[in-house]
């Protein structure tokens, strides 16, 4: 049936140009992304006759695209979120001249799966993980993701319900062997709260346990009280937790657990102790786990109503506020966080307290992209006093929070405005976007 | 052998014949994983040697490892799952061998878990790499490589996984 397919080499294994339809239907479905089936599809007329092709995703962004009406919503559902790196390719024969670097581009979105399985991609801003809730208007409406080459950098998982009120807890899933091609079967799941409670699930045996209730044993040499959880993300194969005190702790898929670095936080010691929040950042291929812990301004305590009741309305509003950032590096041998002064060519992306929004990406991914870096969701004050107006308005979008960065190098803290040059790979989007 | 076990539980064996001549005997309880034999045998075509024509002795030896592994009772889940982990990293063809062989016997665990460890080999690969793998030469005629070049015109550049392995 395929006359004009030539075979190279007739001594090594012909036989697999004629593999069966059905079986490249079954290699095929394996494939999660469309790239990866537009990439099938071009390697020769009988792959690409046996395979549909890829849906062509859009990425939407705006109000019009995707309905969120309350009435409509599940009352849970499962939000993957995805950062991607968007890489415009020149075509062949341009491509002589290639001394000029690919342009490159990072989106985060966010992934719904419906009732029906179908799954709906909007556009998020990369620093907060929230939902971009209008177009901006330098932005495009809809994104083809099909005109680019697209890298995931990252992705999580939010576990979101409406009962009474908003809540989402952020869900990490050590997937079962390599039976299934779909990961559907998880074989341990973690669940944190907002609250900082680890709930952790396995299928077979059957079991839903706090992971407080697991610490007993390790933690007979800590006195300290039972703690509540800041992250947890998959590292090596196994779940990684951070207590507040900086404990590491790592489940197995079978809940072995074990303390794996001692406390680096201790209450008598550390003035900012009670006002911190660490994250959990891996570099690509796992190669390092980052404790990035944000220390916040002692006002923070003080709540909204307090605020609102003072009658001094120039004082500023300034609640989880960051003064500084500390970026720690596990060390598995011993058993340790190690503090690092330099990022190198890492950047750190950190969402506000509840948002379990963190991850990295390499500079070396992004052309012109300076690493070292740690872009973040604050409150520097409040948008309304129109100091910081600027491009970022368009996309933040909501008033009442900042963006901010923070540069390892001299530990300098500010508003996005003090980083120019810095965003380009993230914003503005690009003329090519379109 | 037969003798000891015989006197608990009977079991009973089959013998199956690679298309290199090689027998191996296997018990049915293990064999019949796979659904093409477990016909046969219900069919009863097992009393003599079953013939494999399409398997050849290094991949049944595969096929048969991975059939031990995922019926003996003794083994458990880790084990089970470093068996898996440590199969899919036999070389491209291997795995391709052992594919066409698990869709032979129709040995739905085998197949998916084959499937997906082809896939995972390729999904990063250009198609000319994975051209190369399965020793294809593109055929498509200068207009539909235009259409495929506008439909994926990354799938062209040469920059993803080059590596044939």
């Amino acid at each position: 049936m395929n006359e004009r397919r030539t075979k190279t080499n007739l001594y090594s294994w012909p036989k697999w140009a004629d593999l069966p339809d059905e079986l490249l239907v079954k290699i095929c479905k394996c494939l999660k992304y469309s790239f990866q089936v537009g990439n099938f599809r071009a390697v020769c007329t009988s792959w690409r006759s046996t395979v549909p092709p890829p849906s062509c995703k859009k990425l939407s962004s705006g109000s019009a695209a995707i309905t969120t009406e309350p009435t409509k919503k599940p009352h849970r559902k499962y939000i993957r979120r995805l950062v991607y790196r968007l890489e415009l390719q020149q075509l062949p024969p341009s491509s002589s001249s290639s001394s000029s670097p690919p342009s490159s581009y990072l989106i985060a979105v966010e992934e719904h799966y419906g009732e029906d399985g179908q799954s709906q991609l909007r556009l998020l801003n990369p620093i907060t993980g929230t939902p971009i809730s209008s177009t901006p208007s330098n932005f495009p409406k809809e994104i083809h993701l099909n005109k680019f080459r697209v890298s995931v950098l990252h992705k999580s998982t939010l576990f979101w319900h409406d009962t009474n009120d908003y809540r989402s807890n952020k869900v990490v899933c050590l997937p079962a062997g390599g039976r299934t091609c779909n990961g559907r079967n998880g074989k341990a799941v973690a669940i944190l709260t907002k609250s900082g409670k680890l709930y952790l699930f396995t299928r077979e045996p059957r079991v839903n346990v706090e992971l407080n209730e697991l610490m007993d044993r390790p933690l007979t040499n800590h006195n300290l009280d039972k703690p509540v959880y800041h992250d947890v993300v998959k590292y090596k194969n196994k779940l990684f937790a951070i207590d507040q005190y900086g404990r590491g702790v790592i489940v197995d898929s079978s809940l072995n657990v074990s303390l794996v670095t001692n406390p680096l936080f201790l209450p008598t010691r550390d003035d900012f102790f009670g006002n911190h929040k660490s994250y959990l950042v891996r570099t690509s291929r796992d190669t390092d786990l980052f404790l990035v812990d944000r220390y916040l301004d002692k006002s923070s305590v003080q709540t909204k109503y307090e605020q609102y009741c003072t009658s001094d309305v120039t004082k500023e509003a300034v609640y989880d506020m960051a003064v500084r950032f500390r970026v720690y590096k596990l060390d598995e041998e011993e058993h340790s966080w190690r503090k690092v002064t330099s990022l190198n060519d890492q950047v750190i992306f950190v969402g506000d307290d509840a948002s379990f929004w963190s991850y990295c990406v390499s500079a070396k991914d992004f052309t012109g992209c300076r690493g070292n870096m740690i872009f973040f969701k604050d409150q520097f004050r409040r948008a309304e006093n129109g100091d910081f107006h600027d491009f970022w308005d368009a996309l933040k979008h909501e008033k009442g929070y900042s963006l901010g960065g923070f540069h390892m190098e001299n530990a300098f803290l500010g508003p996005m405005a003090c980083f120019p040059g810095y965003t380009d790979f993230f914003w503005p989007p690009p003329s090519w976007l379109n | 052998m037969a003798e000891a076990s015989s006197s608990i539980t009977e079991k009973f064996f089959l013998t199956l014949k690679s298309s290199d001549g090689d027998e191996f005997v296997l018990e049915e309880s293990i064999a019949i994983q796979s659904i093409t034999i477990k016909n046969m045998v219900e069919d009863g075509c097992s009393s003599s040697v079953i013939p494999l024509s399409k398997v050849d002795t290094e991949t049944l030896i595969k096929v048969i490892e991975y059939m031990k592994m995922h019926s003996s009772t003794s083994s458990n889940e880790e084990e089970i799952e470093n068996f898996d982990k440590k199969f899919v990293s036999n070389s491209i063809n291997t795995i391709l061998n052992i594919l066409e062989a698990a869709n032979f016997l129709d040995i739905n665990n085998l197949l998916e878990l084959c499937a997906e460890a082809v896939a995972n080999r390729i999904k990063n690969k250009t198609p000319e790499a994975v051209r190369k793998i399965f020793n294809i030469t593109s055929d498509f005629t200068p207009e539909e490589e235009a259409e495929i070049r506008n439909e994926t015109p990354w799938a062209f550049e040469g920059n993803l996984d080059h590596s044939l392995d």
